[in-house]
């Protein structure tokens, strides 16, 4: 805690040791330890970390990280098909340049008198959600779309008063990982069936276990494993009949050319905003949201927050603020019906840029487009001898499983080949999913060039037939 | 000699001088600047040998899981987005 040395360290003021030796002269202390006084002793940290030398320099410490960087092996550099969850599609250059903004990159906690601009654009950003999902209520960002899953699921479980919650079999086994975490210790998990040709959620399985205790049922549109689960409306019905609330997980990029969830009765609808502008930033570049009717009994069960417009006493003039805090866990502390964070909320700014710049002609385009290029990926790859693709016969978005088992080779053998050919080959489900035998789960995006899925085409035949 | 004008700055100790001035817009809120058929950003077109491949991407969608209405998003150029943008931050 007490640091003798000589040096003077730029991100710290005052650390020259004249000023400092100042400074504690002015509250009459003979060294900084004595602020520590209240921690007993035996609490207090002894000797040294065991830390490296510390590169002092600013240059050396970007070169230092800089060679760290270099050891990766990048989709900037190779080509990635690899998506589930985390995805490569471009992202607009005025999203960075609105995101690295000080003013917004540092805002943190501020309030409506003293953080305007920061209101201001979240509010639009809910704004744009709620016309591109085509629903009333947006809640400011929550961590993931992890997080926005699991949530819907609990304010389900607060609105009916219910504990069981059903969800489709084929949702990321991550996705559902967290959710049993945010689901402990009161609410029950079930996972419903799918169609193997199809990948369809079992409806027959639904109408038989749904009960009076069922206080959702959850599924992805487009699914994890890439198809369109086409019976949404029918899901939607048989959860209504039983007093449940209908919850969907969706990707917003696919919303310009997909029936927003509302269309076929989702009451919730939620999902992680990183394809609309944020980079792939090992987890850091994702946030959720959660959506849903303008009803009391919906609203007010939102833990986070949601941001609201009215006039002021300028006339024509604009002020942003919080709608219902009482219910957030900011406000109150100990009854708070979950707990939220903050740590999103610059993804929500970027998210809105991305949406004002793409407009309803740029969301169609990108979502005709990756359809294209993704059935493109799918033609090419179902023509090598032994793979199949995609497994499930249903319309896909930008994800699709392939199957090698008749190549007599396993996903990772492929993966392991294709990556010395600088290509990212799809997830391994081989674990995930046994049932699918050797299969991946390929991802194409706007990205991806008719040359880029050839190069895949070519190698993924090179390696099925050496 | 030059003058000490660091002396100028205060009068009976109070600082003489603005001490911060804010930019500040009365911004409106997006949508209002939108005009029908303006470009943010435009999307990477698909090549034909795609298209001549797979025809109309969307037409093995059943027609209740394809959008009827595009996203009521405003229509803005690219140096608006990111003049507004930059006006909030």
């Amino acid at each position: 805690m007490t640091d003798e040395s000589p040096t003077v360290y730029p991100y710290i003021p005052n650390s020259v040791p004249a000023v400092k030796r100042q400074m504690l002269d002015a509250v009459g202390a003979q060294d900084a330890n004595e602020f520590y006084a209240d921690v007993p002793e035996n609490l207090r940290f002894k000797g040294l970390m065991n830390l490296p030398k510390p590169l002092l320099s600013e240059y050396e410490l970007k070169r230092h990280v800089e060679g760290l960087l270099r050891r990766n092996e990048y989709a900037g550099e190779y080509l990635n098909f690899l998506g589930a969850g985390c995805y490569q599609h471009h992202v607009p250059a005025v999203c960075d340049e609105v995101n690295r903004r000080g003013e917004f990159l540092t805002a943190y906690a501020g309030e409506p008198y003293d953080d305007h601009g920061r209101f201001h654009a979240l509010f639009e950003y809910t704004s744009m959600m709620g016309e591109l999902l085509n629903i009333d209520v947006v809640n400011v960002p929550t961590y993931d779309g992890y997080q926005a899953a699991a949530t819907a699921i609990r304010m389900a479980a607060r609105i009916t008063g219910r504990s069981h919650a059903l969800l489709a079999q084929t949702i990321d086994p991550d996705k559902l990982s967290k959710i049993r975490d945010y689901c402990k210790p009161d609410i029950e998990i079930g996972l419903l069936p799918y169609d193997r040709d199809t990948g369809q959620m079992d409806l027959d399985a639904l109408h038989e276990v749904m009960s009076s205790k069922t206080a959702a049922v959850y599924f992805d549109n487009p699914s994890y494993l890439g198809f369109i689960e086409v019976d949404g409306d029918e899901i939607s019905k048989i959860a209504h009949e039983h007093g449940a609330v209908s919850v969907v997980g969706v990707d917003p990029i696919s919303m310009g050319v997909l029936t927003p969830p509302v269309g076929y009765g989702a009451d919730i609808v939620c999902g992680d905003i990183q394809p609309l502008g944020m980079h792939m930033q090992f987890g850091g570049g994702q946030a959720g949201f959660i959506a849903s009717r303008d009803e009391e009994k919906y609203v007010m069960e939102y833990p986070s927050r949601l941001f609201g417009i009215a006039p002021t006493i300028m006339p024509g003039e604009y002020g942003f603020g919080d709608v219902a805090y009482e219910r957030t866990s900011f406000a109150i502390r100990e009854e708070g019906k979950e707990w939220v964070g903050t740590a999103a909320a610059l993804w929500g700014i970027t998210a809105g840029v991305y949406l004002s710049l793409m407009g309803p002609q740029g969301m169609v385009e990108i979502g005709a487009g990756i359809m294209a290029r993704s059935q493109y990926a799918m033609l090419e790859l179902d023509s090598i001898s032994g793979v199949k693709a995609p497994v499930f016969q249903s319309p896909h978005f930008k994800e699709f499983v392939v199957n090698f088992d008749d190549t007599g080779k396993s996903v990772a053998e492929t993966n392991k080949a294709l990556l010395g050919e600088g290509i990212f080959g799809g997830l391994d489900l081989s674990a995930r999913f046994p049932e699918l035998g050797q299969s991946a789960l390929y991802c194409v995006t706007e990205v991806h060039t008719q040359a880029d899925i050839d190069t895949l085409a070519k190698a993924l035949q090179e390696v099925v037939e050496s | 000699m030059m003058e000490d004008i660091t002396q100028h700055r205060f009068t009976n100790g109070k600082l003489n001088l603005r001490r911060f001035h804010q930019a500040k817009w009365d911004e409106p809120v997006i949508f209002e600047m939108s005009e029908p058929g303006q470009r943010g950003i435009l999307v990477p077109e698909v090549e034909d040998g795609i298209t001549d491949a797979v025809g109309d991407p969307l037409s093995n969608l059943p027609e209740k899981m394809r959008r009827e209405e595009s996203p009521k998003l405003p229509e803005l150029s690219q140096p608006q987005v990111l003049r507004h943008y930059v006006r909030l931050s």
